[in-house]
Formats: C-alpha cells, sequence, structure tokens
C-alpha cells in the first residue's frame, strides 16, 4: 500500500521535476520513476542502506521501475498545486518551487541532494531511452524480469550483486570523487554496453546455428 | 560330535485380517481381507497405505512395529524399547477422533489351533479380545476367551499359547523373528549384514534348541554390561591416580605455601576487581543503550509528526495566488475559462486575491498555510536536534561497548588465571576451599586413603573385567556349538538357500559360516570370493539375496504343518526387468514350497508380478486392489486408466498362469 505521506517521495518529486524542467519542457512520471530509481542507486553506492531510502520501488507487468509512494505523492502534489499536469507531462507551480526551497533550507532532505543532483545529471547527460535501457540490465531489475508477478526491487538479496558491480565501478572512477554524475554516466553506459554486446553475441550464435542448419540441409 | 537338527518350530499363518475405523483408508477404513494360501498380494499407488498396512499386521501379531534403523541387542531389550515407537507409530495415519475404535483383528492357524485377535490400535500391550480353538472345531462355543481377563492379560495368555504352540523359548524371541527375520519392510533392514541380529536367528534356526538363543543374549549382555562396568571403575582409578599424583605435588609445594596463598590471593582480587569493572560497564552500557532507543523513539514520533504536518500542506490546496489559472490570469491578462484576454481580467481577479478572496467563487480565502509551514519548521528543527542526540547516544554506545568488552576479556582472562593456578595446585586448593586453612600434616593421611581406594578401584575393575572373560566364555561355548550345528545342517540348509539365491542371480553361489572376533555370521561367497562388506554388492543384490535367506531359515527351521510365511513389502526397487523376473521366480518357488507370502507392491506391470502371477495363478496368488482402499492424489486420479491397464495385465497372467 502507497504511504502518500511519504514526504521524502514529495521532496524527490518536486527536486527531480524542478530541475529537469530547467532544461526540458516538463517530466513525464515515468521519467520520474526512473529518476528516483537511479537516485536511490547512486545512495545504496555510497553505501546506504536501500530501506533508509524512505520509499521502495517495485517491478509490475505494467513497467518498473515503479515506486507506489511516488505514485501517490503525485497525486497529491497534483491536487494540492505543487504539480502542474495538465499535458502527460509534469511541471512545478510556483507553489511547488516555493515548498521546494522550503523544503531544501531543512534539515530533512538535505542529504539526498548529492543523489538526486546525481541522477537528474545523468538524465540531462544520457538519452532518456538509453538510461530506461541501461537501468532494466542492473541487477535488481533484471533478476526480476525472469517473474510474471510484481516484485519488490532492491531487496537485501539483491543488493550483493550491486556492491558488486559498485565495487569495481568506485575502482574504475575512484571513490573520491564528489559529483555522483561520473559514476552513475559510467555505470550507466557500462550496462548499456553490456546489453549490446550480449545482443550481439546472440545474434552471431543465431546466425551460426542458421548457417550450420543450412551446411545439414 | 554335534546335536542332532532341533525340533523345527510352526508358525503362524494368516487366515484373515479386519481393520476397523482405519481412517488412512479413507474409502473404505473398514477393510476385511481374507487371506488365501500362497502370495497375497496388494497392489496400490505411491503414498496410500501400503506399508502401514505390512505395520498394522505386524503389530497385530506381536504388539510392536518394527522400528527403522534400530540395531539389534538382545530379544527381550528389543522388545521393551521398540514399545514407545509403536504406541504412537499410528497417530497422524489414523484420525484422533478414531483412536479408541480403531483396532485390528486376525485370525491365523498355528500347527492344529486357530487364534483370533483384536488388538487396539494405540494398544501394544493389551488384547481387546482373544479366542484360541482347534482348528476341529467348526464354531468358536467354548472358547478360551474370557470376557473377565484384562486387556494385558489377554496379552499374557495370548503370548504364552502362542510361543508354546510355536515352540520358542519365549514372545519376544517371536518378535525378533517377526521383525528381523520375517519382514523385509521399507526401511530395508538386512540380516546378512546385521551381526547380532543375524547370529541370533542362526542360534533360532540351528542351535541346540531356542533356549541357546537367550542363554547367548544374556551372556552378550552380561559381558558388555561386565566390560562397560571395568572400563567406568578403571576410569575412577584413573582419577584417583591423577590425585595421588596431584597430592604429592602439593606435598612437596607445602613448603612454599605462604607465597602460593599471596599469589591466589593477589589472582582473586584481580578477579574481583576486573569482574567488578565488567559489571560497572554492563551498566553504563545498559544505561547508554537505553538512551539511544530512547533518542530512536523521539525521532520516529517526530518524523511521525513531520510526515503528517507534511501531508496537511500538501493536502490542503495552495496559496490561490499561485494556482496555475490564477498566474496565468494575472500574468499574460487571459482568462483559462472563458477564453477572453484583456486588461480587466487581470485586475479583476489580482484584486479578489488581494482582498483574501476566490477570484472564482469569492469564498473567503484560508490565512494558515503560513501556520503549515511554520509547525513544518519548527519540527524540522527538532528533527535535526534529535538526529544530533541520536548520533551522539550512538557514539556513547559504541565507545561504551568497547570498554565493556575490554573489561569483558579482563574479566576472562583473570577468571582463566585463576582456573589454571587451581589446576596446578588442586590439592592447595581443596583444602583452602574446605577449610579455608591448609594443614599439611593432613595431606599424607589423605595420600595413604586414597592409595587404599586406587587399590580397591583396581582391584574391581579386574574382578569386572574378569567377570566379562566368564561372560565371553560361555558366549564362545554356545557360539562354537552354534557352529558345529550350523556345520553339521549345512548340507541341508546349503541347497535350500543356494537353489532360491540362484534362481534370483543366475550365477554359481555359496554361502559360509566364518567365525569373527564379534561372533558367528554367515557370509557369501560369488565365484570363490567372500564378499563381506556392503559396497562389495549392489543394492538390489543386497535386497534379494538377503530375501533368499530369509527364505531360506523360514524352509529349514519350519514345521511342514506351519510353515513361516514372509512379509515383503514393495520389493521391486531398483531392478532391471531380467532381475525383476528372476525375482518373480524366486518368490514362486518359495510358494510352492508351502510358504505364503504377503507382500505389497506398487501398481506397475512389473515383470516381478507378472512372473510370480505366472507361475503361481490364480490358485495360489491374489491380487488385492488397494487403490480402491485410499483417496489418490490428483495425479493418480487424472493417471486413473493407467492403473486399471497394469491392474488388468497381471490379472490376466493369474488368470492363465499356474499350473
Amino acid at each position: 500500500m502507497a504511504d502518500p505521506e511519504s514526504y521524502q517521495a514529495s521532496y524527490d518529486l518536486l527536486a527531480i521535476a524542478e530541475r529537469l524542467e530547467r532544461v526540458w519542457d516538463g517530466v513525464t512520471a515515468a521519467e520520474l520513476h526512473l529518476v528516483a530509481y537511479v537516485a536511490c542507486l547512486l545512495a545504496i553506492y555510497r553505501k546506504r542502506p536501500a530501506s533508509d531510502w524512505g520509499y521502495a520501488f517495485i517491478r509490475s507487468p505494467w513497467g518498473a521501475p515503479f515506486s507506489p509512494d511516488l505514485e501517490a505523492s503525485c497525486n497529491a502534489l497534483r491536487v494540492g498545486g505543487f504539480l502542474d499536469a495538465r499535458t502527460d507531462v509534469l511541471t512545478t507551480t510556483p507553489s511547488g518551487r516555493d515548498f521546494l526551497a522550503f523544503l531544501s533550507g531543512g534539515s530533512q532532505h538535505g542529504w539526498r541532494t548529492q543523489f538526486l543532483d546525481g541522477a537528474c545529471s545523468s538524465a540531462l547527460a544520457v538519452p532518456a531511452g538509453a538510461m530506461r535501457n541501461a537501468v532494466q540490465e542492473e541487477p535488481s531489475l533484471r533478476r526480476s524480469s525472469v517473474h510474471r508477478q510484481p516484485r519488490p526491487l532492491l531487496t537485501a538479496g539483491d543488493t550483493v550483486a550491486l556492491y558488486e558491480q559498485f565495487g569495481v565501478l568506485a575502482e574504475v572512477v575512484g571513490t573520491d570523487v564528489s559529483d555522483l554524475m561520473v559514476p552513475s554516466v559510467v555505470w550507466l553506459t557500462y550496462l548499456s554496453e553490456a546489453k549490446r554486446l550480449e545482443e550481439q553475441r546472440l545474434a552471431l550464435a543465431e546466425t551460426g546455428s542458421l548457417e550450420s542448419r543450412h551446411r545439414v540441409d | 560330535m554335534s546335536e542332532p537338527r532341533p525340533a523345527q518350530l510352526g508358525f503362524p499363518r494368516l487366515r484373515r485380517v479386519d481393520l476397523q475405523s482405519f481412517s488412512l483408508y479413507a474409502q473404505q477404513p473398514d477393510v476385511s481381507l481374507p487371506i488365501a494360501r500362497g502370495v497375497t498380494c496388494l497392489a496400490g499407488a505411491n503414498g496410500i497405505g501400503k506399508s502401514t498396512f505390512l505395520s498394522a499386521v505386524t503389530f497385530a501379531l506381536t504388539g510392536r512395529v518394527p522400528v527403522p534403523h534400530r540395531g539389534y541387542s538382545s530379544a527381550d531389550e528389543y522388545y521393551q524399547e521398540s514399545a514407545s515407537f509403536s504406541s504412537d507409530f499410528f497417530s497422524g495415519r489414523i484420525h484422533e477422533n478414531d483412536r479408541r475404535s480403531s483396532s485390528i483383528s486376525i485370525e491365523f492357524e498355528l500347527r492344529d489351533q486357530i487364534f483370533r485377535i483384536t488388538r487396539g490400535l494405540f494398544e501394544g500391550n493389551g488384547l481387546r479380545s482373544l479366542a484360541i480353538r482347534p482348528i476341529a472345531n467348526a464354531s468358536d462355543a467354548g472358547l478360551a476367551d474370557d470376557s473377565t481377563l484384562s486387556d494385558s492379560d489377554r496379552q499374557r495368555v495370548y503370548a504364552t499359547q502362542l510361543t508354546q504352540a510355536m515352540g520358542l523359548k519365549s514372545f519376544d524371541q517371536f518378535v525378533f523373528l517377526q521383525h528381523f527375520v520375517f519382514t523385509f519392510d521399507e526401511s530395508r533392514r538386512l540380516l546378512f549384514w546385521n551381526e547380532k541380529a543375524l547370529e541370533a536367528a542362526l542360534f533360532i534356526a540351528f542351535g541346540a534348541n531356542p533356549e541357546h538363543q537367550v542363554a547367548a543374549d544374556n551372556s552378550r549382555r552380561e559381558m558388555e554390561r561386565a566390560e562397560s562396568l571395568g572400563r567406568n571403575v578403571k576410569w575412577q582409578a584413573l582419577q584417583v591416580s591423577k590425585r595421588i599424583d596431584s597430592l604429592t605435588e602439593s606435598t612437596r609445594a607445602k613448603a612454599n605455601f605462604p607465597e602460593l596463598e599471596a599469589q591466589y590471593h593477589q589472582l582473586e582480587a584481580a578477579r574481583d576487581s576486573t569482574a567488578h569493572a565488567a559489571e560497572q560497564a554492563d551498566a553504563k552500557a545498559a544505561d547508554e543503550d537505553l538512551a539511544l532507543a530512547n533518542a530512536s523513539a523521539e525521532l520516529l514520533a517526530l518524523r511521525s509528526e513531520y510526515s503528517k504536518a507534511f501531508a496537511q500542506h500538501i493536502g490542503k490546496r495552495s496559496s490561490a495566488a499561485h494556482h496555475p489559472l490564477v498566474v496565468e490570469a494575472v500574468t499574460e491578462a487571459r482568462c483559462s475559462l472563458c477564453g477572453v484576454t484583456a486588461p480587466s481580467v487581470r485586475d479583476s481577479v489580482a484584486r479578489r486575491i488581494a482582498s483574501h478572496v476566490c477570484p472564482l467563487c469569492e469564498t473567503p480565502l484560508s490565512t494558515t498555510e503560513s501556520a503549515d509551514i511554520a509547525t513544518l519548521k519548527a519540527l524540522d528543527e527538532q528533527l535535526a536536534a534529535a538526529q544530533k542526540r541520536l548520533e551522539s547516544a550512538g557514539a556513547a554506545r559504541s565507545r561504551l561497548a568497547a570498554t565493556r568488552d575490554q573489561f569483558r576479556r579482563d574479566a576472562q582472562a583473570a577468571a582463566a588465571a585463576i582456573r589454571a593456578f587451581e589446576e596446578q595446585h588442586a590439592e592447595i586448593m581443596r583444602r583452602l576451599q574446605s577449610n579455608n586453612a591448609v594443614r599439611p600434616e593432613g595431606l599424607q593421611q589423605e595420600l595413604e586413603r586414597l592409595t587404599i581406594e586406587l587399590k580397591a578401584l583396581t582391584q574391581t575393575s579386574k574382578d569386572h573385567y574378569q567377570a566379562r572373560d566368564q561372560h565371553k566364555a560361555v558366549l564362545r561355548r554356545l557360539q562354537d556349538e552354534l557352529e558345529q550345528h550350523y556345520r553339521a545342517a549345512e548340507v541341508d540348509f546349503v541347497p535350500i538357500f543356494r537353489s532360491l539365491a540362484e534362481r534370483f542371480i543366475g550365477i554359481d553361489l555359496d554361502i559360509a559360516v566364518e567365525r569373527r572376533t564379534t561372533g558367528v555370521a554367515l557370509v557369501l561367497e560369488f565365484r570363490s570370493t567372500r564378499r563381506r562388506e556392503l559396497y562389495e554388492l549392489s543394492e538390489s543384490q543386497r535386497f534379494f539375496l538377503d530375501i533368499a535367506l530369509r527364505m531360506a531359515l523360514a524352509q529349514f527351521i519350519s514345521d511342514r504343518a506351519a510353515p513361516a510365511p514372509l512379509y515383503i513389502d514393495t520389493p521391486e526397487g531398483s531392478l532391471d526387468i531380467a532381475y525383476e523376473a528372476r525375482a518373480g521366480e524366486m518368490f514362486a518357488q518359495f510358494v510352492t514350497g508351502g510358504h505364503d507370502i504377503l507382500m505389497t507392491a506398487n501398481i506397475n506391470s512389473s515383470q516381478l508380478l507378472r512372473k510370480l502371477a505366472g507361475r503361481c495363478g490364480a490358485e495360489r496368488m491374489k491380487l488385492v486392489r488397494m487403490t480402491e482402499w485410499a483417496e489418490l492424489s490428483e495425479v493418480q486420479v487424472e493417471e486413473g486408466p493407467l492403473f486399471q491397464e497394469a491392474y488388468a495385465i497381471i490379472e490376466k497372467d493369474l488368470a492363465s498362469g499356474g499350473s
């Protein structure tokens, strides 16, 4: 059951929408969920447990990653006039921006800023489709893709594989990088490239088997 | 010169089995099954209670259910110790409501008598009814059953009458034979490789009389008991000897006793002070745990309040002045509702906003928004402070935990130092603790007392070992005699075994008696090589050669008028079709010799059942469709026609088979 009072989800929505609308005309709901998920992954990269993030994500048959809390908060913010959704893209209203400024000055959300900044910068640096495809290759989403029923993401079992990848990533980009955009983009590019190579390998294998079948025929 | 072959024994031959309220068989809880001569094969699907049926019959006969994987020590011990397993065996198989009404009745003939007994399924030590009559009498009139007898009295009468009619020494022996020799159940307990059980069976089969088996059991038990006592006393003697050594050491140390005492007191002081420090650190850490828990709870409560205030704020309509429609009207002088663009639109909307009324419906606007924000701000500050307190409590807790752990280690080290000292100076410690003062003059007296005790213990140990050797000698004599008797009977027994076993295995094999340190055993020989170990034969070879041995023993010891039946649970195992057919041949040969088999089998068209059916025919084999007794699983119901097909094949073999 989604928690419409999840203030972390509300803050993240306002923060992501406000950052992305500076460059784009607005942000779709699916993009919001995706960027928030990347921000959560970056928090895990910085050794914060997924349970600290404040709201959870699932893989559902209708799309992934998806957070019921984000969805509920999005509705509440729209009804309250903090987000405008007269078209299929969301933008912050002046009330939303005022409220975001107020929250950003408080003590409860500051720690998330670096992760939200990292995720939003990545979203602006990597094409949206490529980012979505790359995130589908992250271990938790990839493992859950075999199931037909909704599955929670970033559970304790998933994060072991994630930490392995993040260990390698930290070795590549160094551990003293303050801007999380760097490891984020490197990682998303790696996932995207790994997927491309896998598809290439499968295509070659398929071609090989077709050729050998022809030879037999 | 060996004695003549012992008198042959009679065995119960079942005529009927009746189950009452046997709820495992949901479709037919009241089963009535006549048992014909020859083979009665209960064929059914997996998991419907085939093994339980055989266990129930064995329970009816003996009051005990075979205990899986239980070793054999002696017949009377087995009978006593299997009671608790048997008393609970049917729990879970019989519904709770049927516990009292459920029972099994069996009727069997034994030489010239017919026994009819009924036993409650949870009453291994009693009989609900008992009737014994001569076969010649057509009716039960004037039977031995006496309603004035208690259930346990009936059991006693039954045991006495049965034992006497069989020619055994005790009812325990019958239970042993029934469980270990004539029942091959699902636990696959093998006689060939169970030395004690095999020897007991050989004593009954080849000994001068059944009493020798009891005598051998007793001698073995007494021998093992004396051995165990001897070992215990020897251990006690060793402890006394160590104490003497320690005392001797103490006597030498008495000169520097004051120094040792001071050293001990120092160690005690160190132990006490470190223990005290560890206790204090524990208490402080516990206080800090509480502070941490309190800070956590405070943070949780504040977060909850913050969350409520947050929801309250975003749940309200935001400031009308910031509403997108109003913003559009004021900045672009355009009304989104009617589409008019004119300066009057801006002026009208701005005026109403300034008057704190809704530009659309003119309702006065709430001015509480700033109050919500103020609440959120206040809560935010409280949260920040609470977070700091939590962090501080966490840091303090970690520091105190480290200190506490160090004190604990110190306390453990101090306690270990005391223990080491006490072990090194055991005698002085004993005196310190008992009298709080050492009287070195008493050490010599104690030393003398212990020396006497050691001497006595050494003697007692010797006595026990001597007694062990005496019992061993008696057992040896009995075993020598058994070996002689076996060798004398080999000429009759070996061909019986070989004929059955070769029928199955199809190659030359032999069986020989072997004396081992543990006793008399039988060993198999294939192509002049002895196969003593389990791993030297395949699993299915082991099973069927073991069944062949049981059959041979049954044939050898039975009175022809009351031949021993075999009770075999799902024997087909993992044989290939060729060996299945051979096993069927072996079973048929046993039955042709006048013996009965009560067996269960998974229903399939295995060659074992088909060959057996073909050889016995309907005259000497009866197939019972057990699938009609119990509820089948969904898979079994779906594939029901396969069962019918398999039954039909075997029934066809029965119809066309036999003489």
